[in-house]
Order: structure tokens, then sequence, then C-alpha cells
């Protein structure tokens, strides 16, 4: 354990992605020293910082079966985050974690999984779907419903259109608010797209991640389609300082997003008063 | 417990308090505060307890957590080493419970904090039991008492007069206990008796529920109205620790710091793009009462007030627990 869990390790930016058109959204390939490598699982997150600038939480959106390096893809939308966009290769960064309760992931063996997310949100389930597709006996079939505002906004394009599909028993399905020229896949919202999908909640977890309101319409929508509250995972975003459930900063209610979170399952929500 | 006349107990507390920093109740202008002196004090009659209490010197207002700094495109990181040895001197019940309570907090899991708990383990802890309560102190209604020793280590019984009793509650303690001549003996000691008793609307064990129901009660709203958002009953709250980080860089090199946050500022909990959980003054102040009340006691089985009364006494515009409590008990409304 960190002697000083508030103390980030430093690792060395190793690629920069751009994932968009509009560049508004990066993913970070980081190295950390090997004294300084932590285990974690898919949707457990990490502090990161630009030393003068400051920190932020971003989800780890690589799998923890590939631990040589950690991935963070990062949103810009304010100082810090514009501050990692600014990182270039062999630059420093500062990071700290594992945090978070992240996804269940033994208790998900042997099950379907149905993936809904919207823009940045597919970044923690990403870490998710590639470790399934690291340890694809282990788990059912998996859907993933994904949707961006327009296709330049779709992030991970190597993965959801070339590799994930090749995936035995992986069905990729895309969305997106706004087509253009080249766009001939479906256009409409996620919520509405899954409704149209129709998937049988037989056997099936539903994991969602996205913007505050499309996650609200897709729970509707998963209520629609039968799934029970307890096979629906979703994971909440709240303002973060320390990550460790020591600022007091990330509760709803009495839970700490850091720490009892960002996963909850819809029946815990309910649980929690309507404060996110 | 020993018996000692004041005299030979101060003498006693600093020899073996030789070394370390001392940490006592001083009098700044109108105010009583917890201060760096010489060394252990009488206090006056007429003091109850200080202002501003001892959280500080344990987690202080602002304090550096990293030194960085940059050079040829690397950076280096040390840690902060923010602690001394310390004694704090004539800690009152009520912060005393309020350090055991900050204890459990910081020591908690998955991740403790070190950074405090390395200072706490270096502190010791002098309590000084309350021989009369100040107008505004209810510490008994949230299940505290005047003379009950929590946190300390050593802990002090004003007697008749010039004698004082001793009792130690830790090893230190019992070390330091060692040193002192005097005799043994069980005298009776009375404590204050506190000045307001507050009427609960329900038993301790039931607040949490008895808050949790209330929720969307209109009698916050009614409680916001008053509240200016300052931040002072959560500085000035022994039990309140919520805290910031941020970089105070200067070209090139700087620190990591962390500091006193409060839940009523506007900030608190306002995310990138403008989103906020608690966008209003009603969810700001409902927040501050309910994780004393209901969330903090869910979590972790206690009540997080002591009953020190400050919040009565120095927020501008009298919102406070027991106010809280009547304005949603229905009364007032
Ligand atoms: C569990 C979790 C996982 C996340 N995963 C990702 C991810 O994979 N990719 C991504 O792009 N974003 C992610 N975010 C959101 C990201 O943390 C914020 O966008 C980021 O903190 C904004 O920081 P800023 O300095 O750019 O914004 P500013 O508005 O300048 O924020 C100032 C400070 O406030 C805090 N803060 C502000 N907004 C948020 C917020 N929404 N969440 C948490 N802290 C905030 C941060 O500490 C930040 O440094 C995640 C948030 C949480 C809580
Ligand atoms: S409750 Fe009182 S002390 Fe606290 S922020 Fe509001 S006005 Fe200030
Ligand atoms: S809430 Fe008020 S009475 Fe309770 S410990 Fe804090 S300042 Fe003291
Ligand atoms: S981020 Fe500090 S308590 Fe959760």
């Amino acid at each position: 354990m960190n002697p000083a869990p508030l103390v980030p390790a430093v690792g060395e930016v190793v690629e920069v992605r751009p994932e968009t058109a509009s560049g508004d959204i990066k993913t970070l390939r980081v190295r950390l020293p090997e004294e300084d490598r932590f285990s974690f699982r898919p949707g457990q997150c990490a502090m990161l910082s630009v030393f003068g600038v400051g920190e932020c939480m971003i989800s780890i959106s690589s799998p923890p079966t590939r631990p040589e390096e950690l991935e963070f893809s990062v949103k810009r939308v304010g100082r810090v985050t514009a501050a990692l966009h600014e990182l270039e290769p062999g630059e420093c960064i500062g990071i700290r974690g594992p945090y978070g309760n992240g996804f269940p992931v033994e208790e998900l063996r042997g099950k379907g999984l149905l993936v809904v997310a919207g823009g940045i949100g597919l970044a923690p389930l990403r870490s998710l779907v590639n470790y399934v597709v690291d340890r694809r006996e282990e788990y059912g079939p998996m859907r993933i419903v994904y949707g961006a505002r327009t296709p330049q906004d779709l992030c991970f394009k190597e993965e959801i259109f070339r590799s994930w599909p090749g995936v035995p028993q992986v069905e990729v399905h895309l969305t997106v608010d706004q087509g253009d020229e080249e766009w001939t896949g479906p256009v409409g919202l996620v919520p509405s797209f899954l409704e149209e999908l129709a998937p049988s909640p037989e056997g099936v977890v539903a994991l969602t991640c996205g913007p505050p309101i499309m996650i609200k319409f897709v729970l509707e929508a998963l209520q629609n389609l039968g799934f029970d509250d307890h096979q629906v995972l979703t994971t909440l975003e709240l303002k973060m300082q320390c990550g460790i459930g020591k600022c007091g900063r990330c509760n709803i209610g009495s839970r700490y997003v850091c720490v009892d979170g960002p996963v909850f399952s819809l029946k815990e929500l309910r649980q929690m008063p309507a404060e996110y | 417990m020993k018996l000692v006349r004041g005299s030979d107990m101060l003498r006693w507390l600093r020899r073996c308090g030789e070394g370390r920093r001392w940490v006592v109740p001083a009098k700044e202008d109108r105010h009583w505060l917890f201060a760096e002196r010489d060394g252990p004090v009488v206090f006056p009659p007429d003091y109850r307890n200080a202002t501003v209490g001892p959280k500080g010197w344990l987690l202080p207002r602002s304090e550096p957590i990293l030194y960085y700094r940059w050079t040829g495109g690397r950076v280096s990181v040390t840690p902060a080493q923010g602690w001394r040895p310390q004694v704090i001197y004539g800690v009152r019940p009520c912060d005393l419970k309020a350090i055991a309570l900050l204890d459990s907090i910081m020591a908690s899991e998955p991740w403790p904090e070190t950074q405090y708990l390395t200072r706490r383990a270096h502190t010791v802890l002098v309590g000084m039991a309350c021989t009369a309560a100040s107008s505004c102190c209810f510490c008994t209604s949230m299940g505290v008492h005047p003379a009950e020793s929590y946190a300390a280590d050593l802990m002090i019984y004003p007697l008749q007069g010039e004698e004082y009793g001793v009792a130690a509650f830790s090893e230190v303690g019992r070390e330091w206990l060692a040193q002192l001549e005097g005799e043994e003996a069980d005298a009776a000691f009375s404590p204050a008796v506190p000045a307001l008793s507050l009427p609960m609307p329900t038993s301790l064990e039931d607040l949490p529920g008895w808050l949790e129901r209330r929720f969307d009660d209109p009698g916050w709203q009614r409680l916001a109205w008053r509240c200016l958002s300052c931040g002072l009953c959560a500085y000035l709250c022994p039990t309140c620790y919520c805290y910031g980080i941020s970089d105070v860089d200067r070209g090139g090199a700087g620190r990591r710091v962390r500091w006193w946050d409060a839940c009523t500022l506007p900030d608190f909990s306002r995310m990138a793009g403008g989103h906020d959980p608690r966008p209003t003054t009603t969810e700001r102040v409902r927040q501050r009462i309910m994780h004393k009340l209901a969330y903090h006691p869910a979590r972790q089985g206690e009540i997080l007030c002591t009953g020190c009364g400050r919040c009565i006494e120095y927020c501008p515009m009298g919102i406070h627990l027991p106010a809280a409590l009547r304005l949603l008990g229905g009364d007032g409304r």
C-alpha cells in the first residue's frame, strides 16, 4: 500500500490518441514504473494529475488482462482535463488508485451481458468488454449498444467497427443522434434504439454508462423490456477530490461514490436519495 | 486518579512534554483558540471552551500533501512530512469525542489517511473535564459526557480550589502519570451540567430514519433561506472534516495542498460543465445536517455531532441542529 494515499506515483505517457474528429476526447496510454503498478478490476478509476494544474478522476479504459500499460480516455471539459490533453508521449503524469468498486466480474461470470453506453461513457465499459473478450469462454453472449452525437463522436473506432464484431458471441449495435454523408447505420437516441432492439432479459445483466439524461432513459427502457432492478448496473459520477472516502465530497446519502461506487445496481440506486 | 496541586501539575506536564510543541487554549483579542505556546497554562475561571477548537492541529486549515519540481521535462515528487511531536492541552470532552470521530473516519478502510494518522500518533492529548457549561452546550443530548475521556491520553479533573485529579487512558498517559508525584485517590468530580437540553423528536438511534423520512420536508427550505453560505459552521465544527485539494504552482515547482472546505459553500459539489447535485442552499444545508445526523450514523454507527454548541453560538443566522430539528418537527412552520 502506498504509505501516503494522496501522493500519486509518476508514470510516463506512451501514446496519445485522439478518439474523435473534434479532438474533444483523447486516449492516453500510460506506463507506470514496475514498483508502482497495481491490479484493478474493470470499472475502477484512477486519479490522474498534471503537477501544477491539479487532479481529476478518470476510469481505466484498458482491461486488467493487459496490465503492462494503462489507458485513460479523457473528455476535455475543464482545467485538468485540458492539461491532460496537452500531454505528449514521454511526458510525466501523476497516477493514484485504483479507486471504486468496479464491475462485479465474478458475479457476472456465465451470464449474458448487455452493455449500453453513450459518448465517453463507453470508457469504463470498454475495460469490461475487453476483459470479457480476453476471457471469452467464462461469459455468455455480449451485446454492445453504443451511441454518440455524430459518427465522428464515436470513440474507440478500431474496436467498435473492427475487432469486437469479429469476436465470437459479441454483437455491436451503433447509433448516432445525427448522421453524416457516410453514415448508413441507425440514427436515433440510445434509449429508443435499445427498445427497438428489444434484447431479452433472460439470464442477462445490463450495464450502462453515459450522460445522466441518457442513463435516466436507458433505465426506463430496461424496465420496459422486463429487466429486474438487480439485473441493471449503472455507474454514477459525482465531483471528487480525494477518491478515498475522506474528503466528504462525493456522497449520495450515506454512500460515497468513490469507494462504494461508481457502480451501483438499480436496486441500490432506488434506496438512495435522488441527489446526483 | 492522582491528586495534585495545580502548580505541581503544570511543572510535571511541562517536564513530560519536553521537546514537544505545546498547543494550548490562548486568548487573542475576544476569542479563544488553540495556539502554540511555551507550555500548559491555568485557565481563568470564566473559560469554557475555545471558539476555534484544536481540530486544525490535526487536520490543518491548509497543508501540503506533496512538493513537486520539474527539471528538464521530468517531475520529482516529495511527500510532505507535516508533523511534529506535540501535546494538545486542555481539550474539552466534546472536542475529545470529535477527535475520536475524526480518528475513526481517517482510519477507515480501504484507504486509511496516513498523513492524519501519523500526525495523530505523534500527538499527546491532555483533556480537561468541564466544571461549568457555556450557554450553548448540549453535549449530553448527543450522548457525550462532560467528564468522559474519549480520545484523551490524560484527563484532568479540576476539583476544589488549587486541587486537580489526573487520570491516564493510554500507554503514553500511564507513562507520564507514573512520573507524577501525587496521592492515589478516588475524588468525587462534579461535572458541568450543560446549559441546553435538546428536545429530541426521537431517540438518538432512530434519528437517522426520522430525518431520512423528512428528506423532502419544506422545513429545509425555511432553514436555507437564512443561510449566508459563509462556511463558518463547518470551519468551527470540531467534527467537520471535508477538504479540497489543489495545486499551488510557483513556476516549475510548487506544492499540492489540501484545505478545509465546507459543504455549505456554493461550489462544493459543482461539476465540470455546471451540473450540481446540490444546486441551491436548501440541498447544501440539508447535506450538512443529514451528514451529521443520518448519513454518518448509517455508515459508521455514530452521530457526527458532539453538542459543543459552536454552531448555535456562532452561525450568524441561527442555523444549527436544534433549529433544524425544531423546523422539521413541525412546530414553527
Ligand atoms: C468515477 C468517475 C469516473 C470518471 N471517468 C471519466 C473518464 O473515464 N473520462 C472522462 O473524460 N471523465 C471521467 N470522469 C469525469 C471527470 O472526472 C471530470 O470530467 C473531471 O474531473 C473534470 O475536471 P476538470 O479539471 O477538467 O474540470 P473543472 O471544472 O476545472 O474541475 C475542477 C475539479 O473539480 C473536480 N470535478 C469537476 N467535475 C467533476 C466530475 N464530473 N467528476 C469528478 N470530479 C469532478 C475535479 O477534481 C477537478 O479537478 C469521471 C468521473 C468520475 C466521478
Ligand atoms: S449555516 Fe450559518 S454558519 Fe453555516 S454557512 Fe449558513 S450562515 Fe454560515
Ligand atoms: S454540529 Fe454544531 S454542536 Fe455539533 S459538533 Fe458541530 S459545531 Fe458542535
Ligand atoms: S472523493 Fe473524497 S470522499 Fe469521495
